[in-house]
């Protein structure tokens, strides 16, 4: 299921070209707008990256599902003895792979114009890569409960966006005690549990969520 | 072997029932919007009904266990439209853990194989007709669920597709078609 996943998520290439291009140009004109100011780039940079990394995977999920659920794609998924949850944690493996990690890595790339050190940069790095997860299962989620809907994209929003919440606030912290030099274990731990619960819980919701998306 | 007990579907179709066995074949038929593909659908298991009207074997019927009893081409065909033919053969592969050789023979014999390195949308809708409807070729499942099978199809792949019910019949298995085809001899009917 899962080398299908990537199988499938491959052949939408030149689509996560143009997700990337946004992510990159929308901090890239973040960084100019917010001028020379070191300490304030320094200070935004992590909230900023976070948030463009949040609404860049909230509406580029969405189209893919749509687009198989159009061609009967999920009905294949449904009749295939595998659990939903499996093909569901396999998508967002895939996700992960395909997107989040080099949206993580573009964010690396341009951190520096930012003014964020080496260490501030890792540390950014490995709460996008952490939090990425949990942000692909909830687009997976919300795609899959506004599948029948015109506008999906903005109802996720208004569902979701509130989930994402506790994943803003920890990673934020984790790069805020990195920022003043404490110990920032706790909040690493606090964002890897945060993530955690909320992948456990799209994919539930997910499963049963799937079972009724195709029902038309 | 299948048999489906007053399945209502509001305001559709109610009270529908049928049993079918190996050999047979069930044609659904009705006027367009008459909830054709949604009884295959219920029959799919692709809709569940509360309480459970399908009866496989003998016995209630537990999805997950029917459905590998089944092949479903419906009016969505199930193919990725941004897929060359063979990226289609290799998540199908992924899928289904048929071979490719097997895959690559069915499509052969419905004339498309020499489509390998075409996208799928940019087919003509009989092509991916014949590309689908190639699963039952490759795919061995004692229960076909077919939904309008035969439009978009020309002559050449009608005889095909004709050839291949015939077969699996033969072989005992059981067809159910959603169709606006004369209903030959010896099939049953529902009429919605």
């Amino acid at each position: 299921m899962i080398l299908r996943e990537l199988y499938n998520l491959s052949l939408h290439r030149g689509r996560f070209f143009s997700i990337f291009t946004f992510f990159a140009l929308a901090l890239f004109c973040a960084s100019l707008a917010l001028g020379p100011n070191e300490r304030l780039l320094k200070q935004s940079a992590p909230a900023l990256i976070w948030i463009l990394a949040i609404l860049t995977t909230f509406f580029s999920t969405p189209h893919l599902l749509k687009k198989e659920a159009q061609h009967g794609l999920l009905d294949e998924i449904l009749l295939h003895p595998s659990l939903a949850s499996t093909y569901l944690l396999s998508k967002v493996i895939a996700e992960c792979i395909f997107i989040g990690f080099p949206l993580a890595c573009v964010g690396l790339l341009l951190s520096p114009f930012f003014s964020l050190s080496s260490h501030e940069m890792l540390s950014l790095f490995l709460t996008l890569l952490i939090g990425f997860p949990a942000l692909s299962a909830l687009g997976i989620l919300g795609s899959l409960l506004t599948l029948n809907t015109q506008g999906g994209g903005l109802l996720i929003s208004l569902i979701l966006l509130p989930l994402t919440l506790p994943l803003l606030i920890f990673g934020l912290s984790v790069m805020d005690m990195v920022r003043l030099g404490l110990d920032s274990f706790p909040s690493f731990w606090l964002l890897s549990g945060t993530s955690l619960f909320l992948i456990i819980l799209a994919i539930a919701a997910g499963s049963w969520a799937l079972s009724f998306a195709t029902e038309h | 072997m299948l048999e489906a007990r007053h399945i209502t579907f509001a305001p559709l179709f109610s009270d529908l029932s049928f049993s079918l066995r190996q050999k047979e074949t069930l044609l659904v038929r009705g006027a367009n919007g008459a909830g054709k593909s949604t009884f295959l659908r219920i029959l799919a298991g692709l809709i569940r009904l509360k309480p459970n009207p399908l009866f496989w074997k003998g016995e209630a019927v537990h999805l997950s266990t029917y459905q590998q009893n089944l092949l479903y081409v419906g009016h969505k065909l199930a193919l990725h439209p941004e897929a060359l033919l063979k990226d289609q053969i290799k998540l199908w592969q992924y899928h289904t853990g048929v071979k490719r050789d097997t895959i690559e023979k069915a499509l052969d014999l419905w004339g498309v194989a020499s489509l390998f390195n075409k996208k799928i949308d940019q087919l003509s809708q009989g092509q991916r007709k014949r590309i689908s409807l190639s699963r039952c070729q490759w795919l061995p499942r004692p229960l076909w669920i077919l939904d309008e099978p035969h439009t978009s199809l020309d002559e050449a792949g009608l005889k095909v597709l004709e050839k291949a019910l015939c077969d699996h019949r033969e072989k005992g298995g059981l067809v159910i078609l959603a169709t606006h085809e004369k209903k030959p001899k010896g099939t049953q009917e529902i009429l919605l």
